[in-house]
């Protein structure tokens, strides 16, 4: 593992995915709507800027999800395709740089929109409450660390399947992912007699806890969040990214180029 | 351009259910106290984790509530159990940094052509 080789191949994706107009598309969108989410007039009910909070930050995770998921999963496949793939493996460049090349690539691009737009709510809510809100830089870092997670997920996912069922399988790890503590435990409590409760436990056990990364209803109820929770679930992102890279690197060492 | 229109359509059709926590299902723990409780939410919780299902205090089964109370970033106990995912995530990572880097570099230089 050589980290130049990985920041090459991270800074040419970066530039790959800079190419593809479709994404500025979807950035000018959220930018325009987070900007104007201030404008609308929600009945003139009072807690306008919670309504507007919510709303921005579920607009950003869905974002991230669908930016992480679009640009990862033609990734591999769409180099394999057009033999790029071999133009790099036939330098003295691992399998692991390049999957780690990849990866780095696209959670750059997704770093990067990702703070322009927390930025802009943080100065949006400012001007609206004359407050600045700490939460929404921790709330948008933490969703910076769920892409990771989803990015290397859908990137492990692309070695053994097609795109259609890698979109299937990435979404409903997304999904199942976000499923609170709660209704995992109502699962798991339910199937404690039958034969269920074991792939119940293996689905809470292996399946990321997304809904660590989802400080919504703390910036939305004014809650500060500790630091050393944040430090917590960053740590546990980049552990499960961690593994589930080398899980990739594994499949993609046996995969007949 | 289709990817887009899709998108967005499925943002606008999804927002409202997952925008919950402004709409009043969970209200402000500093404004709001918890109606007809004498219990304190810790016991109660605690009584949910061990696994004995939703304890109905007064006839009031707030679900929302609980919900609320159990987010990680304000629960202790759901920290703990976070700390220790944290820790078993950690033991597998060094265990397949030890395979990928180590032992089967090991394995293969060790072939015979």
């Amino acid at each position: 593992m050589r980290p130049a080789n990985i920041w090459q191949i991270g800074r040419l994706t970066l530039c790959e995915w800079t190419r593809k107009k479709v994404f500025y598309m979807f950035f000018i969108v959220a930018l325009a709507f987070f900007g104007l989410a201030f404008t609308l007039n929600f009945f003139n009910l009072g807690p306008q800027a919670r309504f507007t909070m919510d709303l921005s930050l579920t607009a950003m995770g869905l974002f991230t999800a669908i930016l992480s998921l679009g640009l990862s999963l033609s990734a591999i496949p769409q180099d394999l395709e057009n033999k790029t793939a071999w133009c790099l493996l036939s330098r003295p460049v691992s399998r692991f740089d390049y999957l780690c090349g990849k990866f780095l690539g696209t959670v750059l691009l997704i770093l990067i929109i990702l703070s322009i737009l927390t930025v802009e709510l943080v100065v949006v809510t400012f001007l609206k409450e004359n407050r600045l809100h700490w939460t929404i830089l921790q709330a948008g870092l933490l969703l910076w660390v769920e892409s990771l997670v989803l990015t290397a997920v859908v990137l492990t996912f692309s070695l053994p399947f097609s795109p259609p069922m890698n979109a299937a399988f990435s979404s409903f790890v997304y999904a199942v992912g976000h499923l609170s503590s709660t209704y995992i435990q109502a699962l798991s409590q339910e199937s404690r007699n039958v034969a269920g409760g074991i792939p119940v436990l293996l689905l809470k056990l292996a399946l990321p806890q997304l809904q660590y990364f989802d400080l919504k209803s703390a910036v939305v109820q004014g809650y500060p969040v500790p630091l050393g929770y944040t430090g917590e679930a960053v740590l546990y992102g980049l552990l499960y990214a961690l593994m589930v890279l080398l899980l990739g690197e594994l499949l993609l060492s046996r995969k007949d180029l | 351009m289709r990817i887009l229109i899709l998108s967005l359509a499925l943002f606008f059709t999804c927002a409202p259910f997952t925008c919950g926590s402004s709409f009043g299902q969970a209200p402000d723990a500093r404004e709001t106290p918890r109606p007809h409780s004498t219990e304190s939410l810790e016991e109660e919780l605690e009584h949910q984790m061990e696994g004995k299902g939703h304890k109905e205090v007064h006839g009031e089964r707030d679900f929302f509530w609980m919900e609320y109370q159990r987010q990680p970033w304000r629960n202790p106990q759901e920290q703990r159990r976070m700390l220790k995912i944290l820790l078993a995530w950690l033991i597998l990572d060094a265990i397949l940094v030890l395979y990928v880097f180590f032992i089967r570099k090991v394995r293969v230089r060790g072939k015979v052509p």
